[in-house]
């Protein structure tokens, strides 16, 4: 099983900021 | 719920009974596998309670139903027979005031805390700057207000032009009021932007050109308004090149609609879909905002529920057409279909309007197609008007196949994404 931190979800914003 | 990620053994071991208790536990904390009999039906339940009711923090201001171009996939017609729908009558001073009073009124009514949230302005048409008049007399008068009415005090403004209007001086005045410009252009060739063109039928790609020269020169920065057409989603590194020119930060793609005059490949969507998150991909290292992902990701992100993709169906938004009528979606803006009262009613109020709570209500969470989709908790749904355009049997309470294919797709990119992210630490 993979372990996922939160540490992971916010690497997904690269370096977006998190919150037509 | 979130995703939790084992081995091809563990999930054999899982269908077969004997599944580790560290394995079993994870899927149990993240509601994969149910702790009892009708833990689904309580989730749905809780969640559904939480569908927000009508709360009105935007509004359009339809300046003019007028355009100077008649591009090839307009969503509103204003390209064919249906432009003789459309008001001749620009938004006078007069209704602009009342539009104020009446989107302020319901600002209190919302209950939203506008110290802490942005109530939202637009400007939009037809092609807005044909009233730039008025523009800039609703920005200057939003302005003047804000230290009067604290529902305006953090109020962002925005315009939607096709950008053939600006000027150098328009460029200077609008940033100097603080209204976003948002300029429609559709890649950087003109084979990309074939579908803009004016009423004659020539394409204005040169004039958006010259217009982002001028952004350039004033060191002004624009946000692009993107609309996936079948040429743009060919050619990302076009656009990319567009954008490291002008040095856009923010954009927002539109995926196309479906109207008498405009037919697209079912394949399309899954194209579309695809374009935009090979576009995040190349985004997110440079720090660009593309609207639509961004939402998806949000929710992701924070397994948070995201109830509504579109202001009318989040019951958040006011529509003030040209000549004082009031609606709760643009898209209507030709037959004014929903467009209920007008500016100079007082009394209106949308938490309790039924026209309102039925759109509020036009979530996905409540949509019984929708149940057993893996992308429930972060599609939002589509565009009603054009779910009903392709299923007009079942009015607007109907799916928006457009947003299930992308938010399918999104979503197996975004656990595709965490997989890769979650792997990628423990191996390195």
């Amino acid at each position: 099983m993979v372990q996922v931190e939160k540490e992971d979800y916010k690497e997904m914003y690269g370096n977006l900021d998190e919150p037509c | 719920m979130q995703p939790v990620f084992v081995t091809q053994k563990d999930y054999a071991d899982l269908l077969a009974g004997n599944c580790e208790d560290e394995i079993m536990q994870e899927l149990t904390n993240k509601k994969i596998i149910l702790s009892h009999d009708g833990e689904d039906e309580d989730v749905l339940s809780w969640v559904r309670k939480q569908v927000p009711q009508p709360s009105i923090s935007l509004c359009y201001f339809i300046l003019s139903e007028r355009c100077n171009l008649a591009c090839k996939y307009c969503f509103l017609g204003n390209n064919s027979e249906r432009r003789k729908l459309f008001s001749t009558n620009d938004m006078s001073r007069e209704v602009a005031d009342r539009a104020i009073d009446f989107f302020v009124r319901q600002l209190n009514f919302s209950g939203i805390d506008f110290e802490k949230n942005a109530s939202q302005i637009i400007f939009f048409g037809g092609e807005p700057l044909i009233n730039f008049e008025i523009l800039e007399y609703v920005a200057q008068r939003i302005n003047e207000l804000r230290s009067k009415i604290p529902v305006l005090m953090s109020c962002e403004m925005s315009v939607i032009t096709n950008g053939t209007l600006l000027t150098k001086e328009r460029i200077i005045k609008l940033n100097d009021l603080g209204v976003t410009v948002n300029i429609s252009i559709d890649g950087s060739t003109k084979e990309a932007n074939e579908m803009r063109v004016d009423i004659a039928g020539n394409e204005v790609f040169d004039r958006l050109i010259a217009v982002l020269d001028l952004y350039k020169e004033l060191h002004i920065k624009p946000s692009l308004s993107v609309s996936l057409s079948e040429k743009t989603i060919k050619d990302l590194p076009g656009l990319l090149s567009l954008m490291e020119k002008y040095d856009i930060k923010g954009l927002g793609y539109n995926i196309l609609l479906c109207s008498d005059n405009y037919q697209l490949p079912d394949e399309y969507y899954e194209k579309a879909s695809k374009f935009i998150i090979d576009s995040f991909k190349e985004f997110r290292p440079l720090g660009i905002y593309e609207d639509r992902i961004m939402r998806k990701l949000n929710s992701f992100a924070h397994s948070q529920i995201h109830f509504s993709d579109c202001g009318a169906t989040a019951g958040g938004q006011l529509v003030f057409a040209p000549d004082g009528r009031v609606g709760i979606c643009h898209e209507m803006l030709a037959d004014k279909e929903n467009f209920v009262t007008t500016v100079n009613d007082t009394t209106f109020n949308a938490k309790n309007n039924p026209l309102w709570q039925e759109w509020a209500s036009l979530t996905p969470i409540n949509c019984d197609d929708c149940i057993k989709c893996e992308a429930l908790g972060i599609c939002g749904g589509g565009c009603p008007v054009n779910a009903r355009y392709k299923n007009p049997a079942k009015g607007l309470h109907v799916v928006d196949e457009r947003s299930c294919v992308h938010a399918k797709t999104t979503l197996r990119f975004l656990i595709e994404d965490l997989y890769n992210i979650a792997s990628g630490k423990t191996q390195g």
